[in-house]
């Protein structure tokens, strides 16, 4: 309802978090071992992707529309798409710890990598995603239709399947000899190896979660609230269904490029309700903004700190947030 | 009209309803009374198009409730479940918004008329003092008024209500069931499941009675007798006397 209170939090939250975001976006085109003045970012920027006959500053141009902008727009859309599956998750799944990976998504990935780095395959990506998939794919089969109506046997399936892969994939690091540190690192998560391919998967697979999660937002809040909702109009299966798999297929394109990163997806949802309540006209945006903004600033210290795994930044950075808040929490 | 036409109900292999048939008229207060575990609860959600495993006909105003979708069916029946279980903290206020929800498109904004149906409903339950209170903090008590407002706020020509005043005090428990006798006036299709015998006799317009998933009949409280009580709960009853027009029976 109307309340000015909440407006004005949610308002200024989400000037806050998006200028946040404005802010460090330009940062990390600015930053890095090739100095780059923000004048000539901007005029980069404007002047487009393609060096014109004559100009100068190819190597500048090189760097922040090949590597920089492709990077952040990864980061961004990975920390926000993450963030707003986890809403979509935690929602649905009618559980605070539920998060992307809950339906066995992120192990899939992951055995699908290991696998790939192990039996040196190409087309890594390709091989996390069918592992993504597949996954999912078997943790439906197991729950069933009847887990729609009941989100306790979907989690546990997608713990048992998850469960099983890690074993797989602890199988595979003990085999693999001289390649268990690449797998140990692609599982951890970065985004060093981002480019156009990457940016152009994450950011539609962000932007659709975003919309639909939006378009929907009144059926999840009765969902979530624990209100009896088909008696209230919505086809609680049949929305379970659509979004759990939707989101899983964006988590999917995310941790296929950029691994398993965690933390961004289960708590980034949690610190938003704590500060503006559980409605999720405002929880979805401000999660995006929330966890667009995380990823960014741990991909940017992970930069800085000769490509450590983002995974562990953003664990790091988010988790004593999360504890203050918990702890202010009346 | 709503109605169900020999309708069965199936757990498993247990049948919980059995070829029941019973229609619900605008303007009533129809209750449902019978023993734990005689089919009232299955029957209200059966009624309102939740159930899936049954035989038989389920028509409202003569159309299927099975071919209709979710939304239309939640236009036009509001249904309160016995257990309510909130999971996230809303406020009361936005619980009882939710059942404008179904009135609403996707990004529409509720319009005057839906907060005047919810502000309606948050006075009617008296639960204005707690309107910014979230609801999993609310007594047992003011969470089931919570309940009952959205249902309300739905706005619907019938209404399925399964032991409204359970956590009630007395207090509350007439408010609600004058609530309900008022919607029948104002030409609502009002079916309440009941324990309490003398409620019924009091507010109920026409009294049904289950025994293990059969409809032993259906009878004004004025023919109420001391026979069908008993089939119906298996213990003797007694008529001890008239308070405020209607009859009281107690269990002996």
């Amino acid at each position: 309802m109307k309340n000015p209170r909440d407006k004005f939090r949610m308002v200024s939250m989400g000037f806050f978090l998006a200028a946040a975001l404005g802010a460090v976006l330009g940062f990390s085109l600015l930053a890095g071992d090739v100095s780059i003045s923000p004048w000539e970012v901007l005029s980069i920027l404007a002047s487009g992707p393609r060096e014109e006959a004559g100009s100068s500053g190819g190597l500048a141009r090189a760097v922040i529309w090949q590597v920089r902008l492709p990077r952040a727009l990864t980061a961004l859309a990975t920390g926000a798409g993450l963030a707003g599956c986890g809403v979509l998750f935690q929602a649905l799944l009618l559980n605070p710890l539920a998060e992307p990976y809950t339906l066995g998504v992120a192990s899939g990935a992951a055995f699908g990598a290991a696998a790939a780095i192990s039996f040196q395959l190409p087309f890594l990506t390709f091989w996390a995603f069918a592992g993504s998939l597949s996954a999912l794919g078997v943790v439906l089969v197991l729950g069933g239709r009847g887990a729609l109506r009941e989100p306790t046997r979907m989690i546990l399936a997608g713990v048992v399947v998850g469960s099983i892969l890690s074993a797989a994939i602890a199988l595979l690091k003990a085999l693999s000899g001289q390649m268990m540190g690449a797998i140990v690192l692609w599982i951890m998560g970065s985004f060093a190896g981002s480019d156009w391919t990457s940016a152009a998967w994450c950011l539609p697979a962000a932007l659709a979660v975003f919309s639909l999660g939006l378009g929907l937002h009144r059926d999840l809040d009765i969902v979530a609230s624990g209100s009896p909702a088909v008696a209230l109009g919505v086809d609680e299966p049949r929305l379970r269904l659509g979004l759990l798999l939707a989101s899983s297929l964006a988590t999917a394109v995310f941790v296929s490029f950029s691994g398993v990163v965690g933390f961004v997806g289960l708590v980034v949802p949690h610190l938003v309700r704590i500060s503006v309540g559980p409605n999720h006209l405002r929880v979805l945006p401000l999660s995006f903004l929330g966890g667009g903004l995380l990823m960014l600033m741990a991909d940017q210290a992970a930069r800085g700190l000769a490509e450590l795994p983002v995974g562990v930044i953003t664990a790091l950075v988010g988790g004593p947030v999360f504890c203050i808040l918990l702890w202010r929490r009346p | 009209m709503l109605e169900s036409r020999e309708i069965s109900v199936f757990y498993g292999d247990l049948q919980v309803i059995r070829r029941l048939s019973l229609e619900v008229r605008p303007g009533e207060v129809l209750a449902l009374m019978g023993p734990n575990g005689s089919g009232k609860s299955t029957l209200l959600s059966a009624l309102c198009g939740v159930v899936k495993n049954r035989t038989g006909e389920i028509l409202l105003e003569g159309r299927q409730v099975r071919d209709m979708d979710r939304r239309s069916v939640s236009r036009k029946i509001a249904y309160v479940p016995q257990q309510s279980a909130f999971i996230q903290a809303f406020k009361v206020e936005e619980i009882i918004l939710m059942g404008r929800s179904c009135w609403l498109g996707a990004f529409e904004r509720p319009g005057a008329a839906d907060r005047r149906r919810v502000e309606e409903a948050l006075a009617a339950l008296e639960l204005e003092k707690v309107r910014e209170k979230a609801v999993t903090e609310l007594s047992g008590g003011e969470a089931q008024r919570a309940c009952l407002a959205r249902a309300f706020a739905q706005d619907t020509p019938f209404c399925l209500f399964d032991e409204p005043t359970s956590s009630l005090d007395p207090r509350h428990a007439l408010l609600v069931m004058e609530k309900l006798a008022q919607s029948a006036r104002e030409g609502k299709g009002i079916v309440v499941a009941l324990h309490d015998v003398n409620l019924a006799l009091r507010y109920a317009s026409r009294m049904a009675f289950l025994r293990e998933g059969t409809l032993l009949g259906v009878l004004p409280p004025g023919e109420v007798d001391g026979r069908i009580l008993e089939s119906a709960f298996d213990v003797r009853w007694e008529f001890a006397g008239e308070a405020l027009g209607a009859r009281l029976a107690f269990p002996v």
